[in-house]
């Protein structure tokens, strides 16, 4: 799909945040840091990810492992095994500052008050380092992001100076890369240029103080607004800046389920603590079940930190979505696709559901529009705006969703219902991936319960909407208005007669 | 910009936040499934750390050699590791490929005629420790050698003919293609 953001760079982000096993709120907060929008300023995150990187290796160093190489191994371990053997404590006193570990986190101080990063904290820091080092070179004078990460690691562990500057001065480099990363591939500028034309819009309806709200048929018309104005959105892609913008401009009063600072969890402690040079030379002899017993022990859920209002929860239905596991398959590309299509548009996905089917149907015939133009293809037909059928589609993948909840249920509950029974026996017919012990299974579907629960939640609210529009609406006749209003700005928009159905 | 810290103003940090929701619907949406890496990050990190001479894990050397992106990201785990900082294209000087800057270090094969050749690394830098490890690494192979110590700048190793693994090292070196580490 086209979002503006390069695939290459979505799937890297994709890699980190699945095989780290984020949460939804680490993946939040992990998307803040690589915008720049996590702290007071843009490069606080970078800091924060410093000082972590030079107490890790600081308390992992041995022998045979110089603290440098130790910062290295833990920014590598996806797992998190290095750092899950923190937890039973440590305490080290090194020239740049105390520095130890604890249940609660990693503690770091230099005279003063230490700062103390929660475990969920330092596993996020991870994962950006982890960016750092998958992230490619923007240009000859920027390099990559592991030589920017290189140069933060000759500073913070040349023994130059205090934990402060040595932090401080290590910022620069990856605060350069990142700088030059969002450049390359954010759109940013495309939100500043949506929030120009809204306003235009709206002042060219008087509507400048009162009245900017906008019903369903005022986004169709910022929509054209903002074509003739000579940007080339694709309508898809306009209406989810557009439901980001609104989420954001929602949420700047209370932001809280954005901008929660992370509870201090409720680890237990590990096992009594371990000689570091054998806990390296464990994590690099370990077997895959090995790899997934440790995983297990180590992944007590962050209590979570959303409030229970309606709009920290669907704030949370993408990340949900985010979070399902790729294996076992339960949902497949399409489903996953489709979700994502309808949950990224929210608020506007529940607020208005003409904009959401119209959004619907008209992706693919625009998708194929832009595809025909830039190969000279012949011109496309339109679609017929089915929206019976629309609604049709969303209900089936809900009910998908339901399913999958009912199993959780029933194997969380000892696997004895009927109903569960017989919805595992079909599951497993039909998707291969399921076909795993009982046990296993159950403890896959612990693990995802939430977000499953989050993402049919949210799916859930919106087909009520839909079925309410269904009832009071002729979706019949709004289908075939649409289609015409689409056709004209398309042939205005890709320069060529659509001919209509 | 020439602050160290970008303030972020109330209008950035709204479009920030709202480019996060993006991306977090990008990610979302991705279909990308991480492939099954032939070598796992731990297996590519204990080879990056192993000694010279010890028992060598041929699956990872092989995946080194033969695949871009496996060889890519070791390329990566070096340049991270190497502490006297060495990259992987040669600076041709003089038309010969047997002189190399790495860094704060300079490298020279010196040849003369009866003598053994012999590889010459001196330290350009104060204050910077010395290494105690080469790596070569090239489609002739991969090459990890103990170096000796620092003697006034200078170290010298030499790369006789009859030493299989030395000699190799002479071979690579010559290779203005090969990456060169010191460690």
């Amino acid at each position: 799909m086209d979002w503006g953001i390069d695939p290459d760079r979505v799937a890297e982000i994709a890699e980190i945040v699945r095989n780290r096993r984020f949460s939804a709120a680490d993946s939040e907060k992990f998307m803040l840091a690589i915008v720049g929008g996590a702290g007071e300023h843009a490069d606080s995150m970078l800091w924060e990810m410093n000082q972590i990187l030079l107490g890790l290796g600081t308390l992992l160093a041995a022998p045979r492992m110089p603290p440098r190489d130790a910062a290295i191994g833990c920014l590598l371990d996806e797992s998190g095994l290095l750092i899950s053997k923190l937890r039973s404590g440590k305490r080290v006193t090194s020239p740049v500052g105390d520095i130890w570990s604890d249940a609660q986190g990693l503690s770091l101080a230099d005279g003063d008050t230490p700062r103390v990063f929660s475990w969920p904290r330092v596993k996020r820091n991870m994962g950006l380092a982890d960016f750092l080092f998958m992230s490619p070179q923007i240009d000859a004078a920027i390099g990559s992001g592991a030589e920017s990460l290189r140069q933060s690691l000759d500073i913070l562990f040349s023994g130059d100076g205090d934990l402060v500057s040595l932090s401080k001065r290590a910022v620069q480099a990856p605060a350069r890369y990142m700088r030059g990363w969002r450049k390359k591939y954010l759109p940013l500028q495309a939100f500043a240029d949506l929030i120009r034309h809204r306003e235009a819009f709206l002042a060219g309806a008087g509507r400048t103080r009162s009245g900017r709200s906008l019903a369903h048929d005022d986004v169709l018309s910022l929509w054209f607004h903002v074509i003739d104005a000579g940007e080339t959105w694709s309508y898809g892609r306009f209406i989810e800046k557009l439901a980001a913008l609104l989420r954001e401009e929602r949420t700047d009063t209370d932001r809280r389920a954005f901008l929660a600072p992370v509870s201090i969890d409720d680890m237990v402690t590990g096992e009594p603590s371990d000689d570091p040079e054998e806990m390296i030379i464990a994590w690099l002899d370990r077997d895959v079940s090995a790899l997934q017993d440790n995983d297990e022990a180590g992944d007590i859920p962050e209590p979570d930190d959303s409030t229970d209002d309606d709009e920290a929860f669907v704030e949370r239905s993408l990340a949900a979505l985010n979070a399902l596991p790729q294996m076992p398959k339960v949902l497949t590309k399409e489903e996953r696709r489709e979700a994502a299509q309808v949950l990224s548009i929210i608020p506007l996905a529940h607020e208005q559901p003409v904009t959401l089917l119209r959004s619907l149907s008209v992706t693919p015939w625009e998708n194929r529009l832009v595809e025909a133009s830039r190969r000279s293809l012949p011109d496309e037909k339109a679609d017929a705006f089915d929206y019976v059928a629309r609604i049709g589609d969303l209900t089936l993948l809900d009910r998908q969703l339901a399913e999958l909840i009912l199993m959780a249920v029933h194997l969380e509950r000892g696997g004895s219902s009927v109903e569960g029974l017989k919805l595992l026996k079909k599951w497993r017919h039909d998707r291969s991936s399921f076909r795993m012990e009982d046990a296993e299974l159950a403890q896959t579907f612990a693990r995802m319960g939430q977000d499953l629960r989050i993402v049919a939640g949210s799916l859930k609210r919106i087909l009520a909407q839909l079925g309410k529009l269904a009832r009071d609406a002729d979706l019949q006749t709004q289908g075939v208005q649409d289609e015409a209003s689409f056709a004209k700005a398309f042939s205005k928009r890709y320069g060529k007669q659509t001919e209509t159905l | 910009m020439m602050n160290r810290f970008d303030e972020n103003t109330p209008q950035d940090r709204l479009v920030a936040r709202a480019s996060a929701r993006l991306l977090l619907s990008a990610v979302a949406a991705s279909d990308h499934e991480p492939g099954q890496a032939t070598v796992s990050r731990a297996d590519l990190w204990a080879y990056a750390n192993r000694e010279p001479g010890s028992l060598v894990n041929f699956m990872v050397e092989k995946a080194v050699r033969a695949d871009p992106g496996i060889a890519s990201r070791y390329h990566k785990l070096l340049m991270m590791k190497s502490r006297g900082m060495s990259i992987m294209a040669a600076a041709a000087y003089d038309n010969s490929a047997t002189h190399r800057r790495l860094g704060d270090f300079t490298l020279d094969i010196v040849e003369e005629d009866g003598a053994p050749a012999a590889l010459v690394i001196e330290r350009l830098t104060d204050g910077v420790p010395a290494p105690t490890l080469i790596e070569a690494v090239s489609i002739e192979g991969i090459v990890r050698i103990a170096l000796p110590a620092e003697v006034d700048r200078h170290i010298v190793l030499d790369l006789p003919a009859h030493d299989h693994e030395r000699d190799l090292l002479r071979l690579m070196l010559a290779n203005p293609t090969t990456g060169v580490y010191l460690l």
